[in-house]
């Protein structure tokens, strides 16, 4: 079965481009105007709003870079799972449902639309689109960066391309990320992440298991591994230490409590009555898909602590080369020649979450191009006396 | 008003733990060092030497934490919230997270020096308190919003009081179009 390994993997990743190229033309299809494109027609449900969020949120990042971070720092960045959790809580409760009531009142294709109509002020709309623009250039070049990165592992373990530059990766991955995007706007973009969302909690849940079983004695055994090494990583603060630690829990909460890519996607659910169900669904999502990022860091680093790995080129090839390393079973003989629908899963799992957060933040700094949109006429900016009833609805209304 | 007190409050706690932590002198490899064997991976070393005289302050910057993020949730549900069942849940909520960082912080404090450590389900006591208590009641908070959905958030007043304004402002474009 090993002859079929390159093929399968390869074929893997082509059927993923393909179904992400697939609904890009089918939600250009059902895409008619500015609305639809930059708020797929706010007609999005629970499930697929909820999927798409948590998606979104955990990305590339969390999927290549968590079980690096897990692996090369110990338990410090499992308080960045953590906080990812309570903003969500922070997030619904102070904005959610706030935005998605503006988006409805004033037709706000966008975040700094909604908070340019709450404000009734073309600053407010220039300053958000500047803010969002400042604080999502470094991170779209790291979801960059981490799907190219994917991709070259997946690419360099098959036999077809062992040599494949990064640059050539940042290339068709971006090209197939830029495709949907362009052609199918929000509604690709939403769609793709509900598929790659499914993907993630399933091979996150698999993955876990596997990980349960792959390190000789156990998940015990592997985190007894890591305490005998230095009893700090498999603490409760890893190696970074407390205060960093904290730091980042403050900061993560407050800073993904904000996150526009997220605030945008609560803006497109069709009933405001339906976002109450929203965060089920995004935290039940999350935690499954972080089930990968604590095991696989966790149980690499035992495996490389044990002799049982050779240290790994950098933190970040954690996931990719467990994932196509470690078989399904506990067999090591068996190590990179795992059966053909492990290899499915390998390559799906580490091909869904390159795009999903990436998708999201290509189109964050909508509002400057929302001007230029022709057949979008969004509601004019409220009378003061107006959004003054808004406001009470949603933040102060004290009445009856 | 409770709650707002209870944001500020809490927002001034963490100014005055990161400004006591700042001012406290570091001690050994606070942010961990590199690996003695492998590039890739850093060492904490030792818990004593980088934590003692800074474990109580990180407690209440956490503590404060926590109360803090409590505090936003209440400032975003209605005004009165409080008045319509929110504060008891989430007052209680808070109580249970700062039990388990409470708990946290003794169980790492005994274990710190190089104490045994006992395990629990897969993880040494002070990360299973992490993982398996702290973790959940973060996600305590995202139940409560979904159960106090309609008391808390968007009641059916609300909502008609929602519906009437998007007639007026849509009344008002149409007359401005035509």
């Amino acid at each position: 079965m090993s002859e079929l390994r390159s093929p399968i993997i390869l074929g893997s990743v082509a059927l993923y481009m393909g179904l992400c190229i697939v609904v890009g033309f089918w939600a250009m299809r059902r895409t008619h105007s500015a609305k639809d494109f930059f708020m797929a027609g706010r007609q999005l449900g629970i499930m697929i709003t909820g999927i798409a969020i948590f998606s979104s949120t955990m990305s590339g990042f969390g999927f290549v870079g968590g079980p690096g971070l897990v692996y090369s720092l110990g338990m410090s960045s499992v308080w960045m799972v953590i906080s990812v959790s309570t903003s969500y809580a922070v997030a619904d409760f102070l904005l959610g449902k706030r935005l998605r009531l503006f988006a409805g009142a004033f037709d706000a294709i966008s975040l700094p639309d909604a908070v340019a109509a709450r404000y009734g002020s073309e600053a407010t709309r220039f300053l958000t689109a500047l803010a969002i623009l400042l604080g999502i250039l470094g991170y779209l070049a790291t979801q960059t960066l981490a799907m190219a990165t994917v991709l070259q592992s997946i690419l360099v373990g098959t036999e077809y391309f062992p040599e494949v530059s990064l640059v050539t990766c940042v290339v068709i991955s971006s090209s197939v990320l830029v495709f949907y995007c362009v052609t199918g706007g929000i509604l690709a973009s939403v769609y793709t992440d509900m598929f790659q969302g499914i993907v993630m909690v399933v091979a996150g849940f698999l993955v876990f298991l596997t990980t349960l079983v792959v390190f000789e004695g156990g998940a015990t055994a592997a985190v007894a591994t890591i305490l005998a090494d230095d009893a700090e990583a498999a603490g409760p603060w890893g190696t970074l230490g407390m205060i960093g630690c904290l730091s980042w829990y403050f900061m993560f909460t407050v800073g993904a409590a904000g996150q526009p890519q997220i605030l945008t996607k609560g803006m497109m659910i069709a009933r405001v009555q339906n976002y109450r169900w929203v965060p089920l669904v995004t935290v039940f999502g999350y935690t499954l898909t972080a089930l990968l990022w604590v095991s696989i860091g966790l149980v690499m680093r035992a495996l490389v602590l044990s002799g049982a790995h050779p240290e790994l080129a950098g933190a970040d090839a954690a996931a990719p080369i467990f994932l196509q390393q470690y078989p399904c079973s506990r067999d090591s003989s068996s190590r990179g020649s795992s059966p053909p629908s492990c290899r499915r899963r390998i390559a799906f799992s580490t091909s869904a979450p390159r795009l999903s957060c990436t998708t999201s933040r290509k189109r964050l700094p909508d509002a400057r191009s929302r001007a230029s949109f022709s057949g979008h006429a969004s509601a004019p900016w409220p009378s003061r006396s107006s959004r003054r009833s808004l406001h009470s609805i949603r933040i102060t209304r004290t009445r009856g | 008003m409770r709650f707002l007190t209870l944001l500020v409050g809490s927002l001034v706690l963490v100014i005055v733990a990161v400004a006591l932590l700042l001012s406290t002198p570091e001690l050994g490899d606070v942010g961990g060092k590199p690996h003695e064997r492998f590039s890739t991976m850093a060492s904490g070393g030792s818990g004593s030497a980088r934590h003692a005289n800074v474990l109580w302050l990180g407690g209440l910057f956490g503590a404060a934490a926590l109360a803090y993020y409590v505090a936003l949730m209440a400032f975003g549900a209605r005004k009165d919230a409080s008045l319509r069942g929110l504060g008891p849940p989430l007052v209680a909520s808070l109580a249970v997270a700062l039990a388990f960082w409470v708990w946290l912080l003794v169980s790492y404090a005994r274990t710190m020096d190089g104490g045994a450590v006992s395990f629990f389900l897969t993880l040494p006591g002070p990360s299973a308190i992490m993982l398996y208590g702290l973790f959940p009641v973060t996600i305590l908070f995202n139940l409560l919003y979904v159960i106090g959905y309609n008391r808390w958030i968007l009641t059916k007043d609300d909502y008609e009081e929602y519906e009437r304004v998007v007639q007026k402002i849509r009344k008002k474009s149409q007359r401005r179009s035509s």
